[in-house]
C-alpha cells in the first residue's frame, strides 16, 4: 500500500517534471555539434569531488545568457579556457535572459542541472536559499584563490549570510548621466561629487524649462531613478538589517521616499508617470530633454550611438543623506547537484577572473569586476567619445549598494512599488503606501 | 433433452454476454487514448495539486507539509483581495459585453447580405489568431505615446489616454481586447442557434402584426436562449480564468489595476516558487467557477428555453 502511494506519488512528479520541462522554451541556439539531446551529465561517479586526473577528459556544461545578442563573447571565453585546461570539455548552452532562470529551475527540478549557471544578482538570493547552488568557500579557502583582483562590494553582493554563491562576471552601477548642453545654456556648473539634495533639487529646477511657452514643461532637470535609491540616498533600506521585517515605515524611509514623490508631478523637476507615458525618461535623453539622468553603464553604448547634437558625460550622483546609488551584476556559479565540481571550479575561476573577464570586456559586455581589467580595458575602450568621465563607473562601486538580498526580493518588490505608483500619481500619501506595502511585506517575510 | 436444455441455456447466455463485452470493448478501446490524456494531463493534475496546496513546495526542495495554511492565508493576503475583486470586476464587464456584441454581430451576419463568407471569415481570425501575436498587435495600438489609438484621439482634439498606463482604464482596456478576442467564437455558436430557429414562426409573428424589435425579444430571444446560457457559463469560466492578455500586455500593473486570479496563481507558483500557496488560488478558483456554474445551472428552468 505504502509502495503503491510512493508510486502514485512518483509518477505524478513525473510527470509535472514532464509538463513543466515541455512548457520551458527549447533554446533557439542549439549547440553547432547537434548533440545536445539525450546527453546525461557526467555519470562517473567517482569522478566527484576529486580534481580530474590529467590526461583525463571530462566534460562540464555551463549554462550562460552573458551577451546573449552576441554569442562569439562568451564562446570565445569558453574557447580560451578549454585551451588552457586540455582536458576539461564546455558545452556552452547560450538561453536568452528571459527565459533562462525558468529553465534553469525546471532542470533542477528535474535533476538535470547544468554544472555552471549565470546569474544575475537580483536571482541569486532566490536560487541559493532554494539550496540550487555549491557553496564557494572551502574551494576558495583551500585553493587559496585571491579574491582581491575584483572590487570589493562586487564579491560581497553574492555572499548570502558570509557564504559565497557565486563569482563576479560583471557589473554595472547607476551614475548620473548629464547633457552638458543644457547645463551651459543654463549657466550652470556640472555635478561634482560634493553636491548635495539641495544641489540637485536647485539645478533641477533651473534646468526645468517650458521654452516654448505653452505652459507644458519642455525640458526637464532630472528623472526618477528606481525608487530603492531614494531608500540608499537617505540612509535607510527596504528591509531590517537581518532582513527579517520590512523597514518602509522608519522616518528615514518615509523622509526619502518623500523626497522622490516630490520631485516629479506639478513643479517638480522630474517628469511625472503621465510624461513618461508620452515619452520615456530614456528617449528624453536622448532627444535632448532632459539635463540628469540616472541611468547604468548599458546606456553609454546607445547614448553614443544616437546622440549627435550634444555633448554629455556621467558625474557622480548626488548625495542624500550620504552617497548611494544600485550596484547591479552578473555571476557564475556552480550548481550544489554537479558531478563535476573540481572542472567546473576551474571553468568558473577562469571565466571571472582577469583572463576570462578581458574576452567579456574586449567584448563590450557591461564592466568587468576585475579591478585591472576594468581600469585598463573598459576605460581604453570608451577612450575617444563621452562620457570622458568614465572612471566615475569604478568610483561609485565603492558606495554602491546592491538591493536587499533576500530570496523574496522580487515578491517584495512586487508588493511595494504599485503601492509607489499610486502615491506617484497622488492617489494616496506616500505613509499610507508604505504602511500597506509594509503589511504586504511582512506577510511575505513571514511565510 | 430437459437437462440439454439446461445446459445449454446459460452456455447461450455466456455466449450473448462474451458478444456483448466483446462489442464494448471495441467502445472502450476507442475511449481509451482521449481517457488516458485526460488521466495524466486533466485528473492526476488535479489531484496532484489539491496535495500540493496543503504544503509548503518551492519546486527544487521537498514539499512540507503544512495543513490548510495556504487556504489561510488566502484570507491574510491583501493582494489576493485585490485580485479577486479584480477577477469580479473584469467578469461583470466582459461577460455582458460577450453576450450582447456577439449576438448583435450575429444577427447582422444572418441577413442576405453581399460578401456575407468574408465577413464571417474577419470576424472569426481573431479566435484563431495566437495570444502573443494579438497582445503584441494591440500593445502597440494602445501604446500612449506611438499608438493608433490615441493617434486618432489626437486628429479629433482629444487627450491621448494611458490605455495600459493608466490605472483607472487598464483593466477596461484588458476587458476590451477580451471581448474583440472571442467576439467571432461567440458569434459563430449564435449564428448556428439563430438558424435553428424556425422561419415560419417568424411569418406567424409578421402575421400578428409583430414588429422585428417584437420579433426578437419574444421570439429569437427565446429560441436561443440555450446558446446564451451554454456563453455565459462558459464566459464566466473563461474570464475567472483570464491569464495570457495580462501576462503578455500589462504583467497585472499599473498599481496591480489588472492583476487578475489566473495571472496571480502563476506569479505565486512559477515565478515566486510558492507552489503551495499558488495551487491552494488555484483551488479556490476552482470552487468559486463551480459554485456559480451549479448556481446557474439550477436557475435555468426559469428562462432557457427546451429546459422548463
Amino acid at each position: 500500500m505504502k509502495h503503491k502511494k510512493m508510486l502514485i506519488i512518483l509518477s505524478a512528479l513525473m510527470i509535472l517534471t514532464l509538463v513543466l520541462s515541455a512548457c520551458a522554451p527549447s533554446p533557439n541556439n542549439a549547440p553547432a555539434d547537434g548533440n545536445q539531446t539525450g546527453d546525461v551529465v557526467e555519470p562517473d561517479a567517482d569522478v566527484g569531488e576529486e580534481p580530474a586526473p590529467s590526461g583525463e577528459e571530462t566534460t562540464i556544461k555551463v549554462m550562460s545568457f552573458f551577451a546573449y545578442d552576441n554569442p562569439e563573447v562568451e564562446a570565445g571565453v569558453v574557447e580560451a579556457f578549454e585551451a588552457a585546461y586540455p582536458n576539461i570539455k564546455v558545452e556552452l548552452e547560450m538561453v536568452p535572459f528571459s527565459d533562462i532562470f525558468t529553465k534553469y529551475k525546471t532542470l533542477v527540478a528535474g535533476g538535470e542541472a547544468p554544472d555552471v549557471i549565470s546569474l544575475n544578482f537580483e536571482n541569486t538570493a532566490q536560487i541559493a536559499a532554494l539550496g540550487a547552488l555549491e557553496p564557494l568557500d572551502d574551494y576558495i579557502a583551500s585553493d587559496g584563490y585571491d579574491m582581491s583582483v575584483y572590487y570589493d562590494n562586487t564579491v560581497e553582493m553574492y555572499q548570502m549570510d558570509g557564504v559565497q554563491f557565486a563569482m563576479p562576471a560583471t557589473f554595472s552601477d547607476v551614475v548620473l548621466f548629464i547633457n552638458k548642453a543644457l547645463f551651459d545654456e543654463a549657466g550652470l556648473e556640472y555635478p561634482t561629487l560634493d553636491w548635495g539634495w539641495d544641489d540637485l533639487v536647485s539645478a533641477g529646477e533651473a534646468l526645468t524649462q517650458d521654452t516654448d511657452g505653452d505652459g507644458v514643461v519642455d525640458t526637464f532637470g532630472y528623472a526618477l531613478a528606481w525608487w530603492p535609491m531614494y531608500l540608499f540616498l537617505n540612509g535607510a533600506d527596504v528591509l531590517t538589517d537581518d532582513g527579517s521585517a520590512c523597514a518602509l515605515e522608519t522616518p528615514a524611509a518615509i523622509e526619502g521616499l518623500q523626497k522622490m514623490v516630490d520631485l516629479q508631478g506639478e513643479g517638480g523637476i522630474a517628469p511625472s508617470r503621465g510624461d513618461l507615458a508620452a515619452q520615456s525618461d530614456w528617449d528624453m535623453f536622448m532627444a535632448g530633454k532632459l539635463a540628469m539622468y540616472p541611468v547604468g553603464p548599458w546606456g553609454v553604448q546607445p547614448f553614443n550611438d544616437n546622440i549627435t547634437s550634444f555633448e554629455w558625460d556621467i558625474a557622480h550622483h548626488p548625495a542624500g543623506a550620504q552617497h548611494a546609488t544600485f550596484l547591479f551584476g552578473n555571476a557564475y556559479a556552480m550548481s550544489a547537484s554537479s558531478n563535476n565540481k573540481a572542472a567546473a571550479w576551474e571553468f568558473l575561476k577562469f571565466a571571472t577572473g582577469p583572463a576570462g573577464s578581458q574576452i567579456r570586456q574586449e567584448g563590450k559586455y557591461e564592466i568587468s569586476p576585475v579591478k585591472e581589467v576594468a581600469e585598463s580595458e573598459f576605460l581604453s575602450s570608451l577612450a575617444g567619445a563621452p562620457p570622458e568621465n568614465a572612471i566615475v563607473f569604478m568610483e561609485a562601486v565603492d558606495y554602491a549598494k546592491n538591493p536587499p538580498k533576500s530570496p523574496y526580493w522580487s515578491e517584495i518588490s512586487d508588493a511595494v512599488w504599485p503601492e509607489l505608483e499610486l502615491a506617484l500619481i497622488g492617489n494616496i500619501s506616500v505613509e499610507e503606501a508604505l504602511a500597506n506595502a509594509c503589511i504586504s511585506v511582512n506577510s511575505i517575510l513571514e511565510q | 433433452m430437459d437437462k440439454a436444455l439446461h445446459q445449454r441455456l446459460p452456455a447461450k447466455s455466456k455466449r450473448k454476454n462474451n458478444y456483448r463485452w466483446k462489442e464494448s470493448i471495441w467502445g472502450y478501446i476507442f475511449i481509451l487514448p482521449n481517457f488516458l490524456l485526460m488521466l495524466v494531463f486533466t485528473l492526476i493534475p488535479v489531484i496532484f495539486a489539491f496535495g500540493v496546496s496543503m504544503t509548503d513546495w518551492s519546486l527544487l526542495s521537498a514539499p512540507t507539509f503544512v495543513g490548510l495554511d495556504n487556504y489561510v492565508r488566502i484570507f491574510q493576503d491583501p493582494v489576493a483581495k485585490i485580485t479577486i475583486k479584480n477577477t469580479l470586476v473584469f467578469t461583470a464587464m466582459s461577460v455582458p459585453l460577450r453576450i450582447v456584441l456577439p449576438l448583435l454581430l450575429a444577427v447582422a451576419l444572418n441577413q442576405k447580405i453581399r460578401g456575407l463568407p468574408f465577413y464571417r471569415t474577419c470576424y472569426y481570425l481573431p479566435v484563431i489568431s495566437a495570444s502573443v501575436a494579438v497582445s503584441m498587435v494591440f500593445l502597440w495600438i494602445l501604446d500612449t505615446n506611438f499608438g493608433l489609438l490615441n493617434r486618432f484621439l489626437v486628429i479629433f482634439g482629444l487627450d491621448p489616454v494611458g490605455w495600459l498606463t493608466d490605472p483607472d482604464v487598464a483593466l477596461l482596456s484588458i476587458v476590451l481586447v477580451t471581448v474583440w478576442r472571442g467576439l467571432g467564437f461567440n458569434m459563430i455558436i449564435f449564428l448556428a442557434a439563430l438558424q435553428d430557429v424556425p422561419e415560419d414562426l417568424y411569418a406567424v409573428a409578421d402575421i400578428d402584426g409583430a414588429n422585428a424589435i417584437q420579433k426578437f425579444f419574444h421570439l429569437t430571444i427565446p429560441l436561443i436562449s440555450p446558446a446564451i446560457f451554454f456563453l455565459i457559463i462558459t464566459g464566466i469560466i473563461d474570464s475567472f480564468q483570464s491569464f495570457d492578455l495580462v501576462y503578455n500586455m500589462t504583467n497585472g500593473g499599473p498599481a496591480r489595476s489588472t492583476l487578475l486570479l489566473g495571472y496571480y496563481i502563476w506569479r505565486q507558483a512559477f515565478d515566486y516558487l510558492r507552489m503551495g500557496y499558488g495551487a491552494a488560488l488555484a483551488y479556490l478558483l476552482f470552487f468559486a467557477i463551480l459554485l456559480i456554474t451549479i448556481l446557474q445551472w439550477s436557475v435555468r428552468k426559469r428562462w432557457v428555453f427546451g429546459e422548463q
